[in-house]
């Protein structure tokens, strides 16, 4: 499935990045051409809005240029990379939640008020692929709704992880915690997840389409 | 403790679920679990989600702000690329093509100069050496009509190439007048140095125009008396130029400074070329025109001294020319000399640029200030010696022959020269014979055969000789006795 799929370079990120350091502008296009898809899905799933990430994912790569001189082999490309996504994700999220409540009533409650979650409702519908099918055209909208759904803290953890590739270790790194809270994270979003889907009815049409649950 | 490894097992489902978990754990992780119906229902729960979510398509990412991204890291890695010394490396960049295009541009400027100097050498040289050849012709003869031959073919090269060349001429063309006489100076000698510094400052002269011109006019003045101040102008020129009185040095100060002999070419540009040729030829030969002018100067001071020829000199001069024998004998010594002292000087002096000098410039400085007293004595002589001469042939018509020898032998000794001398010796054989005095007959006979071998009275003499038969005459003793022969009788 989507266990370091993304991460399979023949040439390594770093060697990639220490490239782009010394000059090589080739390098830093394989990176962003690399890691550019799964960045931005990251980004968009964590601040729910598709204009907002297509900005942060802009101002991400901009950084990483920008900080290229401070990057080092010590941490993985990925790691660093997340990393700043990350900071900007919360950046703007903390700026678009301080904008949302001083300028009307922040409807931050969102339809199903477990948690709170505006991403369920900015989740975006317009980037649904036709060809999936009516099924999953159907299903598409109830999986962002339950992603939306789960807290911050699970969603970019949840995210990193079955979007992003990105290994437990590694998201304690970027998201600044232990790789136990990590996984206790990961374990909370993915019973979330089921909990909602379930309640979505997402469940039952998944075991019709076809053996989901591992069996 | 079970809660912890409970968590912990979770966990450890997680990295399986996900791939973290190493191959070794993983099989073991998998058997617990095919034995495990909570773990089993864990990780089923796991894999459910996991199955279910994975229909959440991945959005593309936008392509905007891409390219812009791109140029933007193209510039940070340029100037990454850069680093932290950005202006040597510039320094490196710029120094190479500045340096090596202003070398390329400098290496051919000059050879593009050097070009000029060999495509130019040759002309002149050319043009210079058969110049120069007749210069020597000319210096060799070094008289009144071989004088005018020198300039012509000067005059005929210098014109030609100035219009051609003018462009091409510049500096290089003074350098090379320098370098040529610097270079061909010691070997050549003069007349490639002299005909190289006429036209040379012919063309010079021709090309600078109003330059030159404006610093001719006060010479141009003197320039155009030069016929009359011949002697006057080359020596201020001389004295002008200083370094040397050599007259090649003055010719060639001259077109380096455009002062010089061929100055008088580009003032008289506007004039004719026949007069260009006169004002050349007399100021580019300088001293040896001078001292044509000297000896044509000094001719016509000597007739007009000898044509009215008051009867009591004679008598003065008479008695004068024994007792003054130096005088006359001076006097005949130079005038030999004079044809050929240029071709012995040439001879003799390879040095070009300072052979021409000694002669001319003394003759310029000290000629002036001891002609009168020269010209008189020389004068002098050449009256009583015609004029004795004149008294031998009236004596001779009057049959009185030892009367007619007399005064022959008295006109010797006055300073005839030459033909005169000769034609007086050849009287004087003819009158010791006719007075019956062989021996005197013969050795006046012999002098003469001595003296010009080849010439008429020679063969006259030779004549006499044999009539005579006085073959007891020593001939050696001749020139021994030639200065007792004044003195008999």
């Amino acid at each position: 499935m989507g266990t370091g799929g993304v991460l399979a370079p023949e040439t390594s990120d770093e060697r990639l990045m220490l490239a782009f350091q010394a000059g090589d502008a080739r390098a830093f296009e394989a990176l962003m051409r690399k890691h550019r898809a799964p960045v931005f899905n990251f980004i968009l799933r964590f601040v729910g809005q598709r204009a907002r990430a297509e900005d942060v994912l802009q101002e991400t790569w901009l950084k990483v240029v920008r900080s290229a001189r401070e990057y080092t082999p010590k941490a993985r490309f990925t790691t660093w990379l997340y990393t700043i996504a990350r900071n900007l994700c919360v950046d703007s999220t903390r700026k678009e939640s301080y904008r949302q409540t001083t300028s009307l009533e922040a409807p931050v409650g969102g339809t199903d008020g477990d948690e709170g979650r505006p991403l369920g409702e900015g989740l975006p519908d317009s980037g649904a692929s036709p060809e999936r099918g009516a099924h999953n055209a159907r299903l598409r909208p109830l999986l962002e709704r339950a992603l939306a759904g789960l807290p911050e803290e699970q969603r970019e953890v949840f995210v990193l992880r079955e979007y992003s590739g990105i290994p437990f270790k590694e998201i304690a790194e970027v998201t600044g915690v232990s790789e136990n809270t990590v996984k206790s994270r990961m374990r909370y979003a993915l019973e979330g997840l089921r909990r909602r889907l379930g309640e979505l009815g997402v469940d039952g049409d998944l075991s019709e389409d076809g053996r989901t649950v591992a069996g | 403790m079970s809660a912890q490894n409970a968590h912990a097992h979770e966990d450890r489902l997680l990295d399986f679920a996900y791939g973290e978990l190493p191959a070794s754990e993983a099989q073991s992780l998998e058997q617990h679990v095919q034995g495990c119906a909570r773990c089993s229902k864990a990780l089923s729960d796991i894999r459910g989600v996991r199955s279910t979510m994975a229909h959440l398509s991945v959005e593309p990412p936008p392509d905007a702000g891409l390219e812009s991204l791109l140029a933007y890291a193209q510039q940070s890695a340029r100037r990454a690329a850069a680093g932290p010394e950005p202006k040597p490396s510039r320094w490196r960049r710029w120094l190479l093509p500045v340096v090596g295009l202003a070398s390329v541009s400098t290496f051919g400027l000059l050879t593009l100069e050097v070009s000029k100097d060999v495509n130019l050498q040759p002309t002149l040289t050319q043009k210079a050496e058969p110049a120069a050849a007749k210069a020597d012709q000319a210096l060799a003869y070094d008289d009144a009509p071989a004088r005018p031959a020198a300039p012509p073919p000067a005059m005929q090269a210098a014109p030609a190439p100035a219009p051609m060349e003018g462009a091409l001429l510049d500096r290089a063309q003074r350098k090379q007048a320098e370098a040529s006489v610097g270079a061909k100076g010691g070997g050549e000698g003069r007349p490639s140095d002299w005909m190289n510094a006429g036209s040379g400052g012919a063309l010079l002269e021709r090309r600078r125009g109003a330059e030159a011109k404006k610093q001719m006019s006060g010479f141009g003045m003197s320039k155009s008396e030069a016929k009359r101040d011949a002697l006057s102008a080359p020596s201020a020129v001389m004295d002008d130029e200083a370094k040397d009185s050599a007259l090649a040095q003055g010719t060639l100060g001259g077109s380096r400074s455009g002062l010089g002999v061929s100055t008088g070419i580009g003032n008289g540009g506007g004039g004719s070329d026949k007069l260009r040729k006169e004002e050349e030829g007399s100021l580019r030969l300088g001293g040896a025109s001078y001292g044509r002018g000297l000896a044509t100067d000094e001719d016509a001071l000597a007739e007009e001294v000898a044509l009215p020829p008051p009867a009591d000199s004679v008598v003065a001069g008479a008695p004068m020319a024994p007792s003054t024998p130096p005088m006359p004998t001076g006097s005949t010594q130079r005038n030999q000399q004079a044809p050929g002292k240029a071709m012995a000087a040439a001879e003799q002096m390879p040095a070009p640029v300072q052979m021409p000098a000694p002669e001319p410039l003394p003759a310029t400085v000290s000629k002036p200030k001891s002609a009168p007293a020269e010209k008189a004595a020389r004068a002098d002589a050449l009256t009583t010696s015609r004029d004795l001469s004149r008294q031998a042939q009236e004596a001779a018509s009057q049959g009185d022959r030892a009367r007619e020898s007399q005064l022959l032998r008295a006109a010797l000794a006055a300073g005839a020269t030459g033909s005169e001398r000769l034609s007086l010796l050849s009287r004087l054989c003819e009158a010791e014979y006719a007075r019956g005095r062989r021996t005197e007959g013969a050795e006046v006979c012999a002098r003469i055969l001595s003296e010009a071998p080849d010439s008429e009275a020679a063969r006259r003499a030779g004549l006499w000789l044999g009539q005579g038969g006085a073959a007891t005459v020593p001939v050696k003793k001749a020139p021994a006795q030639a200065a007792p022969v004044p003195s008999k009788q």
